[in-house]
């Protein structure tokens, strides 16, 4: 994998956005847009408006995949069918590389729209690992996996979110996808310490960062993705690429969606961070 | 550090099965650190939200006829008794039409609703439509060089996003109104039958409406007949041209000679 392509702040496409953006070509701000994440499930169609546009968009920006259904960490068999679909739309659109959570949606014949959180133990990080080294025996490449925003704790935990992150990295010798506000709500929910938490990353396998607005609930915050992103989750990412390095980033927006506009703005300001963090790197 | 009392199955099966059933939440989250095993409700919801605004954007026209809280209940029944059973959302809501029926059958307070039974297979069929595969372009010149003698053996074939429906309310009409924004539809008295096309146009999914006889000419042409066959049938071929025209017909093929 090669991140020739993608560097520099890049963001979620969606769908309501792509006449916007096709139509936009003379808008500096939109030319300037180094690349587009998509959620590849919106594209597994057959045809119509989301394919003839994907086609569009992919011969002007390079892309980059995210998957939501693959339900990574299921103990039902791997979908196979699935992933061969995504494999085959990455060659066809020349994607960089295919990200998927680090979470289970599915048990038996039962079936969520959501990312459902693991209890941290060795028998789970043995059962994850195994899967990403069959999704990239299949996709025959590294893939990236993301930590999940939770809600609820398993009371048998056997050790923390990080250091059960780390653990699944080193083993099924994949990358990591980083997202900053999933790590921040996850900390305000139960109560760790953030620092503690990035701390046990292995931050040289992180090939990517979500950036993304949660909505406090007052008890516990949601991770809504329907705000801009918050100036304690933008110091914790300063902070991180200063540390680490301009890695690329993106803003999620999925619900509420804005116009364009507010995106590309949340984009600018990451862009300037990246910029800082790769001058610190060349004073270094 | 407490030694794993559960496995990842457990966890799994028993988190799946709070999910879609009340009676097993407390011994799902008998499993949770207490602090926050209130927020289970959230995965509920999120779930719930989730496959209800799937069914509010497939189904449009029924969620407007029929308001927007007695869908939400309907809606709720529906998630009740189909839940997702697999990972694509585009294929949730196959049963709605099916369902409504039962519904609008068993509560007397929906009996004027009959017609979004039809109306709810139009937006499934809509769906498809949307999605459906593209087509490449009719060969006109290939049509032209075929031997005047082997013409009526020749199979046309349909566009992928082509759905022809019949009914007995006018769905063209109800289609025309919702797309118009009219907040009060009437409802119609069931009456002869109405025939109408779903296609889609500039990525649009559109509706016409058809004749009985342009009707019978693309349900034979969907079924793969041969135009001698369709002849034979007193099928009336007048329209093909118009359909060749219009794109819905996308190929051709030799059929077998008879
Ligand atoms: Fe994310």
């Amino acid at each position: 994998m090669s991140n020739r392509l993608i560097s520099g702040a890049g963001i979620g496409l969606r769908i309501p956005h792509i006449h916007d953006i096709l139509a936009g070509q003379n808008d500096q701000a939109i030319a300037n847009i180094p690349w587009f994440e998509i959620v590849v499930d919106n594209f597994l169609v057959e045809g119509g408006f989301n394919r003839t546009a994907l086609r569009a968009i992919s011969e002007r920006y390079p892309l980059i995949f995210h998957g939501v259904a693959l339900s990574l960490a299921s103990l039902n068999p791997l979908n196979l069918d699935y992933l061969k679909a995504i494999k085959s739309l990455k060659d066809e659109t020349g994607a960089e590389w295919y990200s998927e959570h680090l979470s289970f949606s599915s048990s038996g014949s039962s079936h969520f729209p959501d990312l459902l959180p693991l209890p941290y133990t060795e028998e789970t990080i043995a059962h994850v690992s195994e899967r990403i080294v069959q999704v990239q025996d299949i996709m025959g490449e590294r893939m990236l996996i993301e930590n999940i925003s939770s809600y609820v704790s398993c009371q048998f935990n056997e050790m923390s979110e990080g250091e059960f992150i780390a653990e699944i990295v080193q083993r099924a010798d994949c990358h990591l996808l980083l997202d900053i506000n999933n790590a921040y709500v996850n900390s305000v929910n139960f109560g760790e310490h953030l620092g503690d938490y990035l701390s046990r990353i292995p931050a040289s396998a992180v090939k990517q960062i979500h950036l993304a607005g949660f909505t406090d609930k007052d008890d516990f915050l949601l991770d809504a993705h329907n705000n801009p992103v918050t100036d304690e989750v933008w110091k914790v990412y300063a902070a991180f690429i200063r540390d680490n390095g301009p890695i690329p980033s993106m803003i999620e927006w999925d619900s509420d969606l804005p116009p364009l506009d507010t995106l590309l703005k949340e984009r600018a300001i990451a862009e300037r961070l990246l910029e800082s963090a790769q001058q610190i790197g060349h004073c270094a | 550090m407490k030694e794993a009392p559960i496995n990842l199955a457990q966890w799994q099966q028993q988190f799946a099965l709070a999910l879609v059933d009340e009676r097993h939440v407390d011994d799902f989250t008998g499993l949770l650190n207490e602090k926050d095993s209130r927020r289970f409700e959230t995965y509920k919801n999120n779930a719930r939200q989730a496959l209800l605004q799937t069914l509010i954007t497939t189904y449009p026209m029924c969620e407007r006829a029929l308001g927007e809280q007695c869908f939400a209940q309907l809606a709720s029944h529906y998630i009740h008794r189909f839940p997702l059973r697999e990972n694509n959302l585009n294929q949730y809501g196959a049963y709605f039409a099916d369902f409504l029926k039962s519904e609008i059958k068993a509560n007397h307070s929906l009996k004027d609703y009959d017609y979004l039974v039809d109306v709810a297979t139009l937006e499934w069929h809509q769906q498809h439509c949307y999605y459906a595969q593209d087509s490449a372009n009719f060969d006109a010149q290939a049509l032209a060089a075929v031997d005047d003698s082997r013409q009526a053996e020749l199979v046309f074939m349909l566009r992928p996003d082509i759905v022809i429906m019949q009914s007995q309310y006018p769905l063209y009409e109800l289609w025309l109104k919702h797309r118009e924004n009219l907040q009060t539809v009437e409802i119609p008295e069931p009456r002869s039958l109405y025939y109408v096309c779903i296609y889609r146009d500039q990525f649009r999914v559109k509706l016409e409406s058809l004749s009985r006889e342009q009707y019978l000419l693309l349900e034979q042409i969907s079924r793969q007949q041969s135009l001698q066959t369709m002849i034979d049938k007193g099928i009336h071929i007048q329209a093909l041209a118009r359909f060749i025209q219009k794109t819905w017909i996308c190929g051709f093929k030799h059929g077998k000679q008879q």
